[in-house]
């Protein structure tokens, strides 16, 4: 997969520009979720997901496929952008805000899903930051500890143990009593 | 990977480190499943997905045509990769014919309308089209009673309900849809709509040129904000945005919600002041230190930047002068800007402060603030949900000086704007409440599911005057109450049943969901003077076309709100188009076209209506809109590809730019018989992407010459539709072409960072400007 990834690289820089055409594929829905689990927003995550692939198809020559993947280095760009993004509206960084968005804002988001939302925010709001960074990051990014880690340029052990102290935090809080279900769904 | 593997997953990372947490595992599972329960799982827009991808190739091969000569491995190694399924296309045009008479049989129409469209009967008959059924239909009424606060405290009180009827605030207004939905559309009312400037608007000293080329915009004479504008002496270019900015989507408005929100990613802030002629010898004769889109009213040059709004003095374009600037205030963005009748219009947004909101201070003049009293702004009875507070101005261009002002609290739902000779719309997006649709959907549809002790539970709780949030809360535990008590054989047996029925329910509910609020202000009172809704959203300022006094109005329905309940899915959506008397009353409608589609463009011309809707095949629909009352869809022409933007080039005669399997296409309609749309011609152009589909602004008619001008890519494409054929007439190519403009016989191709000026008469090559 990842030899995959270096050798569209080298194709696309070499010439063949339809090859990052195949990297796109690969990761925009990934990107594009990233960026909208942190904002909530349609238009700013088509947005920053736009400049994302952008970014990196200007820098693609100075993407060093030894020191990260081509798919964290992608988030790593995600990451600046929402940052970026965060300051220029004077958001408060981090994920709180994008889920308090998250249950507000978005007329597109259905009820259940507001509601587990709403739960979750005030169990997760118990949490620090990065604490709840690395349960999206694990949880709704899928992405392994050792992404996590290069991601937020820190060690996969550090993501780990961070992960299990959330957890453990998480669930001394949290109540067993499930939300409404017209609508458990399958997800 | 299905559910339980990536619980599985992430429990055994867990174990590995903290095999202590074992004995807690049911709770653990508990709390993943919630959170998994809870993750947005939004699916890229399919359509935005496709275009970035086209834009991104575009700028990877112009990168590689910069360097060498092109060269392209159109097989590529790895064959082709599928896991975006774009390739399928097909398109319809629809006529639309609407104009008419079916006030007086409202009644019978709404209850045809009910069933043609499949919407269940329990609708009342009063509901404008039969469209409303759960609370749409006074909220209907509701939105269309409006009036101003009577104090502080008022406003305040409604924000209390109001914050409530939503899930809290957040977001931002959004200017999404101005700026961002792809533009598409044919539409103007008035049929020739490539302007060419009359002459003299400029500082009468030099030479002045026989003709010059507008913005090519939505309604003649209303000019829209651009990167380029020129009053055929000078040229003004504010071109430093990066090619991907401009335009992702954007439906050619303003300074859009992408320019506040990124930093402009190369930081050049800039516009040049070029002088356009002679044509051999175009020269830069001065700077702006400021970017953003532009207007250009006689000797004002007007940029909008992120957070100003500068006017300059261009009378000597060498050292332009500021002469006034606007500030957004509080937080507030400017949606869009038009230049009408000596006169700057502005709509900008922000949120109410919470604590405080009223008066309202969305800006500032010359460092001096425009206040707007509590007393003066406008809301609709009913509450909204996710309160925004709109503002629109009349300035003096030259001056900056506000001439009028209003505003008025919408939701924060998507905002589109558009501008009649008459009259200023505004509309917004709102969500029906989430109580009401779950409430009703267990009274109609579950009520053998749920016993009876819990439905009653449920009506107490719709009669009590509470809060929406506060009955959602209450709704969530009598349901949970409930569901805790039964045995899990019951409930996945009850889960399975509910999960079907609200499939169901949601289908013959797909106007009750999502509606889109209309506000009318007339240019000459500057009033709020009627507000409507209908349901769904629309797409972009061409979905909205005023005609003898009529709105008409294509939206989406089923898209957003809805499939979400049932998982995403747009299979669900259909396309309407309404026409709305003077008072925004809803008098005609066109429902269910294109089902399980979205509309790509739309035009209004007349009493003619066009839209493209696209999923797999994409139809071209005409519409007869001649009887405003009774609108038909006259004919429909299905062909490969889809069109984003719709051109009315001649009479009866529209260009469609668009797509097809992932390549530029321009097709040529005959619309002489509104029952039979015809494909005259067509070309396939092998880029992957023209601006023009972002913007309508990239798009230049020259009627003298029967010619058109589309950017793409690296290169820039001048086509012919002589004698019903396209023909490529010439092409420019190393430009990074944007946008292009002729002045006399001259045709300037405005790139990146140069411009490269060509004879109409030779197309030869006479000039080049490095920006």
């Amino acid at each position: 997969m990842d030899t995959n990834d270096s050798q569209l690289i080298k194709d696309c820089l070499s010439g063949n520009t339809e090859s990052f055409g195949y990297l796109y594929d690969k990761y925009a829905q990934k990107i594009y979720s990233y960026i909208y689990f942190r904002t909530s927003h349609k238009e700013i995550a088509e947005d920053l997901t736009s400049l994302t692939f952008f970014k990196a198809l200007d820098r693609l020559a100075s993407f060093n496929n030894n020191r990260a993947k081509f798919s964290t280095w992608l988030y790593q760009i995600a990451k600046n952008n929402l940052i970026d993004h965060y300051r220029r509206n004077k958001l408060e960084l981090g994920l709180e805000n994008a889920l308090n968005v998250a249950s507000s804002e978005n007329v597109e988001q259905n009820a259940e899903k507001i509601l587990a939302l709403e739960q979750i925010k005030k169990h997760l709001s118990k949490l620090d930051e990065q604490q709840r960074e690395i349960i999206i990051m694990r949880v709704w990014d899928e992405l392994s500890h050792k992404e996590i880690a290069e991601i937020l340029k820190i060690s996969e052990t550090n993501s780990k143990v961070i992960f299990s102290r959330a957890m453990n935090n998480l669930q001394k809080s949290f109540p067993l009593a499930l939300i409404l279900l017209l609508v458990i769904k399958n997800i | 990977m299905t559910q339980e593997e990536k619980i599985s997953g992430i429990l055994q990372d867990l174990y590995s480190l903290a095999p202590e947490l074992k004995v807690q595992e049911p709770e653990i599972r508990q709390i993943i499943s919630k959170l998994l329960l809870a993750k947005p799982d939004f699916k890229i827009d399919e359509k935005f997905a496709l275009e970035l991808k086209n834009k991104l190739l575009a700028k990877a091969q112009a990168s590689v045509q910069e360097k060498k000569p092109r060269l392209r491995n159109i097989f590529g190694i790895f064959g082709p990769n599928k896991s975006f399924g774009y390739s399928a296309a097909a398109f319809v045009i629809v006529a639309l014919i609407i104009a008419g008479s079916f006030y007086v049989g409202q009644k019978q129409e709404n209850k045809k309308l009910a069933s043609q469209s499949g919407e269940n009967g329990q609708n009342t008959s009063q509901s404008p089209l039969g469209t409303a059924d759960l609370g749409s239909q006074e909220q209907q009424k509701a939105l269309s009673q409006i009036k101003k606060f009577a104090s502080k405290e008022e406003f305040l009180a409604y924000l209390e309900n109001a914050q409530a009827t939503g899930y809290g605030r957040g977001g931002g207004p959004s200017d999404s849809q101005a700026m961002l939905a792809a533009p598409t559309g044919m539409g103007e009312s008035v049929q020739n709509n490539t302007a060419t400037k009359s002459i003299g608007t400029a500082p009468s000293s030099a030479a002045t040129p026989d003709r010059v080329s507008e913005t090519n915009v939505q309604v003649l004479g209303i000019d829209e904000p651009d990167i380029v504008k020129t009053d055929g002496k000078s040229i003004f270019v504010s071109n430093n945005q990066p090619i991907y900015y401009m335009g992702m989507g954007s439906s050619g408005s303003s300074v859009g919600i992408s320019e506040k929100i990124m930093p402009s990613y190369q930081n050049q802030q800039n516009t040049e002041v070029i002088s356009a002629l002679p044509a051999n010898a175009i020269k830069k004769i001065g700077k702006i230190d400021k970017q953003g889109d532009m207007l250009l009213y006689k000797n004002t040059l007007i940029i909008f930047s992120s957070e100003y709004v500068y006017g300059y003095n261009i009378q000597d374009p060498a050292n332009p002068k500021e002469a006034w600037k606007v500030k957004y205030e509080n937080n507030g963005y400017l949606n869009t800007a038009r230049l009408y009748n000596g006169k700057l219009y502005l709509v900008v947004a922000n949120y109410p402060d919470f604590n405080s909101p009223c008066p309202i201070r969305p800006l500032s003049v010359n460092d001096k603030f425009i206040e707007i009293p509590c007393t003066e702004i406008y809301h609709p009875i009913a509450p909204v949900s996710d309160v925004a507070t709109y503002h629109a101005f009349a300035l003096n261009p030259e001056t900056g000086e506000v001439k009028n002002k209003l505003s008025f609290v919408g939701s924060s739902g998507q905002a589109v704007v558009y501008m009649s000779e008459g009259s200023l719309y505004i509309t917004y997006t709102y969500m029906e409440d989430q109580v009401k649709i779950l409430a009703d959907f267990i009274k109609t549809k579950a009520s053998d599911v749920i016993p009876t002790v819990v439905l009653d539970k449920i009506n107490k709780l719709q009669s009590y005057d509470i809060s929406s949030s506060a009955k959602m809360v209450e709704f969530s535990q009598i349901i949970e109450k409930y569901w805790n008590g039964l045995n899990s054989d019951d409930r996945v047996k009850k889960e399975n049943e509910l999960n079907n029925r609200m499939s169901d329910y949601l289908k013959s509910h797909l106007r009750s969901l999502q509606f889109t609020g209309i506000v009318k202000i007339p240019l000459n009172q500057f009033e709020v003077v009627a507000t409507g809704s209908v349901p769904g959203t629309p797409l972009n300022q061409f979905s909205m076309d005023e005609y003898q006094g009529n709105l008409r109005i294509a939206t989406t329905v089923g898209s957003a709100g809805i499939g979400y309940f049932g998982g995403w899915s747009s299979d669900n959506s259909a396309n309407d188009v309404y026409v709305l008397d003077n008072n925004l009353t809803a008098i005609g409608s066109v429902q269910n076209l294109g089902k399980g589609e979205r509309i790509y463009s739309a035009r209004f011309i007349e009493d003619k209506g066009y839209l493209v809707t696209f999923k797999q095949v994409d139809p071209f629909y005409v519409l007869d809109l001649s009887n405003p009352k009774k609108p038909v869809m006259k004919g429909e022409l299905k062909i490969p590809g889809f069109s984003s933007y719709l051109h009315p080039l001649a009479q009866n005669r529209i260009l469609g730019v668009g797509q097809e399997n992932g390549k530029v296409k321009v097709s040529l309609f005959d619309v002489s018989d509104p029952s039979n749309p015809k494909e005259l011609d067509k070309y396939n152009l092998d880029e992957y992407w023209t601006d023009v589909s972002s913007t309508h602004h990239a798009f230049l008619q020259d009627k003298d010459r029967n010619i058109f001008f589309l950017p793409g890519g690296n290169n820039g494409y001048v086509f012919s539709y002589k004698n019903d054929k396209l023909s490529m007439e010439k092409a420019v190519s190393n430009v990074q072409a944007r946008r292009a403009l002729y002045i006399n016989n001259f045709l300037y191709v405005v790139g990146t960072d140069k411009i490269v000026v060509v004879d109409e008469n030779n197309w030869n090559r006479v000039g080049e400007l490095q920006l």
